[in-house]
């Protein structure tokens, strides 16, 4: 028969007796029993609260309670009528945070708000008193035997150098008084139990006094029950400890089992995985008494899924950086020309390929083309072939001869004009003037359409039919390089 | 007074590293995957610093001479060209005065690495000495004078004209 596994915020199963306790305990895992508080009960559990965020669980507070569960309730912000809520196995035990406005609310619901909580509205709904939260370990039974006898703990080495003893089966220190007089941090190192087995188990007295064990991980998979007492019959008080468990059997973060053992005043916060296993907050088990604590945190059952995502993003980079990189300048002497917006890829050259055996540039054009003065186009049906290695630029020309006589000007500004007449070798025959130009123009495609370019002087060309020069000026597709000699062709120009 | 943390601080270190190292993997792809959809950015030689406004009178001996290319441009530049106990040449490359276009040269030995190089040359001055981008052997050698010619504003090319000579050892 398939074992249902347990899952609580702050216990898996609880047999014995909590009271005065909370989770905020995150938890993710699916096909279990789960409570937000606790997975199975069949002991007792009063004035306690967990707090939930998604119904990721059977039961916002308990999975399963065959035992006695009494002013108790989850916390939640879920809608009263949606599904989620109704899922959940206990849903008359809910509460809805945004109704819990004061003092008042919550001590309606049984809570000692005068000795044990406080209510906040960042407390969800409500916390220890801090200056309350403490236990008189001097009220215990076992310290009169013990007091003369404590073992104080104020570095790590000490800590580890307890546990081995105790795990080695020494009953002085098993038994002993022990206090913590400092807080720990474990360097993010393996922490072996306290009491890793039942025979072994703690059952002295530990008094955190309000310190924090910090930065352990339980991940050996020898280890079977995990937490920072493995088995614990002793008492243990005052105590927080932080830390990071991968879970096979049994975990809790102050304790896998507290068997008979007294936990209070304690916190655990703890980020637990694993799957198919009974794992708490708090405790995986709890067979003894449990006051005053809380636990928070998270328990999923996979570690780091989004460390995943550093495999896809290693192998872009890794292929990018394989296709060779660019120089950042585009490693070209010259500036490109942009390519003229117009120009359409030509399905004819679709196969063609740049020649790599030296300059090549070819082209076709109609020798008449025809100006259309309404929209400034003129009908070129320019292509640049497949598997030449240079783009062009395209500009039909006057001399500037023949500017002045059609346009009346050379379009140019009197300034401009001025300048370029006062040069000593000026020569309108020889000089042009641009009237209408391309961008560049790729190998594999075509132009059907010349622009006119508006002359910065405003002068146009009148209709009627004219001898004008289609000049070609081709730049090296690597390189960007003009090419030293450029083409230039009569055509006749029919304007409209 | 005891605190009730509800943060995990285990593991917070490692955490921070690896989520860094993923950022910056993130940053690199997409600043990669920019540089390689986005087209290649151009970015124009720097003017040279050592150009001198006006005409060098050079001696006789540097063959200094018009080049000129027909409804291309035309510049001035030493046809002899020595090394000097410093490594710098004497080029004397010059923009002339009324020149539409800006110019720059380079020397590069006969693999094509560029041994001097000059910034780009306004037109009505002249560069008169270049200073060596690496360490080069006090021999003869075989070298190519690239003279680069640049649309002004636009930086489109003009053409580029390649001449071989010989440097000489000082």
């Amino acid at each position: 028969m398939k074992k249902n596994y347990c899952l609580g915020g702050f216990a898996a199963i609880n047999t014995g007796t909590i009271e005065n306790s909370y989770s905020l305990v995150k938890l993710s895992a699916k096909g279990n029993v789960s409570g937000g508080f606790v997975g199975k009960n069949s002991g007792n559990v009063t004035n306690s609260f967990s707090h939930i965020e998604k119904a990721k669980v059977s039961g916002g507070f308990y999975g399963i309670d065959t035992g006695s569960i009494l002013h108790s309730y989850f916390f939640h912000s879920l809608s009263e009528n949606s599904k989620a809520l109704k899922n959940l196995s206990d849903t008359t035990i809910g509460q809805r945070l945004e109704e819990i406005k004061n003092t008042d609310d919550v001590g309606n619901l049984g809570f000692d708000m005068e000795n044990v909580w406080e209510y906040g509205q960042e407390a969800k709904p409500i916390r220890f008193l801090n200056h309350n939260w403490i236990y008189d370990v001097s009220q215990s039974e076992k310290y009169a035997a013990r007091k003369e006898n404590s073992i104080l703990i104020k570095t790590a080495e000490e800590l580890r150098e307890l546990a081995n003893k105790i795990n080695a089966g020494e009953t002085g220190a098993s038994d002993a008084y022990v206090v913590l007089d400092a807080d720990i941090d474990l360097e993010g190192k393996e922490w072996i139990p306290i009491g890793k087995e039942r025979p072994r188990a703690f059952t002295g007295l530990f008094d955190g006094q309000g310190h924090t064990v910090t930065n352990f991980v339980i991940r050996d998979k020898e280890v079977t029950n995990k937490g920072f007492f493995g088995f614990l019959k002793g008492e243990v008080y005052n105590l927080t400890v932080d830390c990071r468990i991968k879970a096979n059997q049994m975990a809790g973060g102050i304790a896998a089992n507290c068997d008979e053992g007294i936990i209070g005043c304690c916190a655990a916060i703890v980020d637990i995985t694993g799957n198919q296993s009974d794992f708490g907050g708090l405790v995986g088990t709890n067979g003894g008494r449990i006051f005053q604590s809380y636990a928070a945190g998270k328990i999923h059952p996979f570690a780091f899924p989004w460390l995943l995502g550093l495999i896809p993003m290693l192998a872009i980079v890794g292929v990018l950086v394989a296709v060779n990189l660019p120089d950042g300048t585009g490693g070209n002497k010259y500036a490109p020309v942009p390519y003229d917006p117009d120009a359409i890829a030509d399905p004819d050259a679709e196969d063609d390929q740049p020649r790599t055996d030296g300059n090549f540039a070819s082209f076709q054009f109609e020798q008449k083309i025809n100006i259309d003065l309404t929209s400034g186009l003129c009908a070129f049906n320019f292509k640049n072939p497949g598997e030449s290695n240079h783009n062009i630029v395209v500009q039909l020309q006057f001399t500037d001869e023949q500017a002045k006589t059609i346009m009346g000007s050379t379009g140019r500004t009197e300034e401009e004009q001025a300048a370029l007449e006062a040069a000593e070798d000026y020569d309108p025959e020889i000089n042009r003037t641009t009237i209408a130009e391309s961008g560049s123009i790729r190998p594999g495609y075509m132009l059907e359409n010349l622009r006119l370019i508006s002359q910065p002087n405003g002068a146009t060309i009148p209709p009627g039919t004219y001898n004008a020069v289609v000049y070609l000026i081709f730049y090296d597709i690597e390189t960007n390089n003009r090419a030293m000699l450029d083409s230039q062709l009569p055509v006749v120009i029919e304007v409209e | 007074m005891r605190t009730q943390a509800t943060k995990l601080e285990t593991g917070k270190k490692q955490k921070i590293i690896i989520f860094s190292v993923f950022l910056l993997l993130v940053i690199a792809a997409i600043l990669l995957l920019v540089v390689k959809v986005m087209p290649k950015s151009y970015t124009p030689p720097k003017f040279d610093e050592t150009a001198v406004l006006g005409e060098p009178i050079p001696d006789a001996h540097f063959a200094y001479d018009e080049i000129s290319v027909e409804n291309g441009f035309s510049f001035f530049v030493a046809g002899n060209i020595y090394q000097q106990e410093d490594g710098s040449v004497y080029l004397y490359l010059t923009n002339p005065e009324g020149s539409d276009y800006i110019l720059q040269g380079e020397i590069l030995d006969e693999s094509g690495e560029v041994l001097y190089s000059t910034g780009a040359i306004k037109s009505g001055s002249y560069v008169e000495k270049l200073k060596p981008l690496k360490e080069i052997e006090n021999k003869a050698m075989k070298v190519e004078m690239r003279i680069y010619a640049f649309e002004k504003d636009t930086w489109y090319s003009r053409g580029t004209i390649s001449l071989n000579n010989t440097l000489q050892p000082w």
